[in-house]
């Protein structure tokens, strides 16, 4: 089931600039979807109209088939965004201060929030820092924090935006692992991730590509990381695995992209 | 004539509840001509140690040496110090896209010049060829910064440091979020800005920029320096995942060809396939 629709969107600011033109596409319940594009190409702009923190200047946004507006309330209870900006989002004085500051929004009952709370803060590997203030943490353990306060929100689509930039590489690591854990929970939450890095892309099933305010790209990481000419026109660095694949089969080495970094290894030494 | 550092310590909110030891007795001496990186964890002083180097920060305690200035505690912030340490010394803060502030890239360029009681002609003459520096198109010079792109406005922001030529540039972050044209440009930016004699350090938690321009690697944990030497010795050390490092993809993947090929070359996958033919491969 469509979860999103987008019908020819287009965001222009001051009657001239124009940031998004005309785009149409869906996202089903579920998908596990990354934007990519580069500085400027209105990523974050497109993260910002499908939560309707902004409004589009033309075109219709749809949400499990109904047109909705920037005053929907249940779009707010659905949707959640990671910010770029660990120290941004951390509201409460501890931890579990944190997600619960959500749940008692919602007036979850207060008996069940302890449950919530450390099944959350379990599923991110941060259950033994529930005590902590927020300046005792790392950047990559804040966001891991906000994911835990969003997803106890059970919320239909949450969106990283560029979340893993302004971490260190640890960091980073430890939010890719939460965003595989997230693919395999049983929920079904559909999950967008804006990013630059292109190892981040390769988490995701589809990856839309922003170019000149349009999609230029929609389709499957793998099928785009192979196409060399492709990557080209769009201007787009793959990840390290499929670089590394394509320099070598151009030296003459006989590796395939399907082959593991251990296999290449091999393929090298024979 | 050189950048000293001496039992650096630095302490954030001193004698109150929240008093946090930044930078823990820090000495070190970087080389005439550096290409240096400060690598770590997130609140491990990286930021803290760059902001010494050009008197944003005072020390509480020791020492920083630049060239015939020296810094320390008693330092006096008076307006001609602090001038003359900026001219020498660049800081590019993470960023600084959002030091803009002028109505044109131009006059922003021209801002710091000025401020320098450098004559008007001049001052513009210096901005230009700033500019050309850092290849930002002439079409631009009039524009607002803010209508630039993301990799422009620190390419801008950059000119405005580089139109006073300093001798030694910092940079905090360089390339956070910045897409792939960005990334290129500045790194071949600072590779030609190195060539011609600028010195530069740079704190990042990028470990491919690291491995493709820098010489030497800080490692900094806790407010310490726990390892200053080449780069290859660095990302050699087996206790790397403790200070929040996570080698570059191509340094870990060509290990295991230690003993075929020369690792000390591999700065990406095109050295490394030809360290491979090199060696008969």
């Amino acid at each position: 089931m469509k979860l999103i629709e987008l019908k020819n969107v287009s965001l222009i600011y001051n009657k001239k600039d124009v940031v998004l033109n005309n785009i149409s596409f869906s996202i089903n319940e579920g998908e596990i979807i990354s934007i990519i594009g580069e500085n400027g190409s209105g990523k974050s702009t497109l993260g910002k109209l499908i939560t309707k923190l902004i409004e589009p200047t033309k075109g219709e946004l749809f949400f499990k088939n109904k047109s909705y507006s920037i005053s929907n309330e249940e779009i707010r209870k659905n949707f959640g965004m990671i910010f770029q900006n660990p120290d941004n989002q951390f509201i409460g004085n501890t931890v579990e201060d944190d997600v619960a500051f959500g749940l008692e929004n919602r007036c979850i009952n207060p008996k069940d929030m302890p449950k919530i709370i450390d099944e959350k803060l379990n599923l991110v590997d941060m259950i033994n820092y529930k005590k902590y203030q927020p300046n005792l943490l790392s950047g990559g353990q804040k966001q891991r924090v906000a994911i835990a306060s969003n997803i106890a929100l059970n919320l239909s689509l949450l969106i990283f935006d560029e979340a893993t930039s302004m971490l260190d590489p640890k960091g980073e690591l430890e939010v890719s692992n939460i965003i595989e854990k997230l693919k395999k929970a049983d929920n079904k939450m559909t999950l967008i991730i804006i990013t630059h890095n292109m190892e981040e892309v390769l988490l995701t099933n589809r990856v839309l590509v922003l170019k000149d305010q349009k999609i230029s790209y929609d389709g499957k990481p793998d099928d785009l990381f192979k196409n060399e000419e492709l990557l080209k026109t769009l201007n787009i660095n793959p990840p390290f695995k499929y670089e590394l694949v394509t320099k070598l089969k151009k030296a003459g080495f006989a590796v395939d992209f399907n082959d593991s970094l251990k296999s290449i290894k091999d393929k090298i030494w024979q | 004539m050189a950048i000293i550092i001496n039992n650096l310590t630095h302490i954030y909110n001193k004698k109150t509840d929240i008093e946090t030891s930044a930078l823990n007795n820090i000495s070190l001496k970087l080389k005439d001509h550096f290409f240096t990186a400060i690598i770590g964890k997130t609140g491990s002083g990286k930021t803290t140690f760059l902001q010494h180097l050009n008197g944003l920060l005072i020390p509480n305690d020791g020492e920083v040496i630049l060239d015939d200035f020296k810094i320390t505690s008693n330092y006096k912030k008076s307006k001609k110090n602090i001038l003359e340490i900026r001219k020498k010394v660049g800081y590019l803060f993470q960023f600084s896209e959002n030091q803009l502030f002028e109505n044109t890239v131009l006059d922003d360029v021209m801002f710091a010049p000025l401020n320098f009681k450098i004559e008007k002609e001049e001052a513009k003459k210096l901005a230009i060829e700033a500019l050309k520096l850092v290849n930002l198109n002439e079409t631009l010079y009039e524009k607002s910064p803010l209508n630039l792109s993301g990799g422009e406005k620190r390419r801008a922001a950059l000119a405005g440091i580089l139109a006073l030529k300093p001798k030694y540039l910092l940079l905090d972050e360089p390339t956070s979020g910045l897409d792939v044209t960005g990334k290129n440009d500045l790194i071949k930016l600072l590779k030609k800005l190195y060539e011609s004699g600028v010195s530069i350090l740079l704190v990042t938690h990028d470990m491919d920029l690291v491995l493709n321009c820098c010489n030497d690697v800080i490692l900094m944990d806790k407010g310490k320096v726990i390892d200053f030497n080449d780069v290859y010795s660095v990302f050699k050390r087996d206790d790397l995942e403790n200070y929040g490092i996570v080698r570059p993809k191509i340094f870990e993947f060509c290990k295991d060809f230690e003993k075929f090929i020369d690792i000390n070359k591999v700065k990406n996958i095109d050295d490394f396939i030809m360290e491979l033919k090199k060696n008969g491969k």
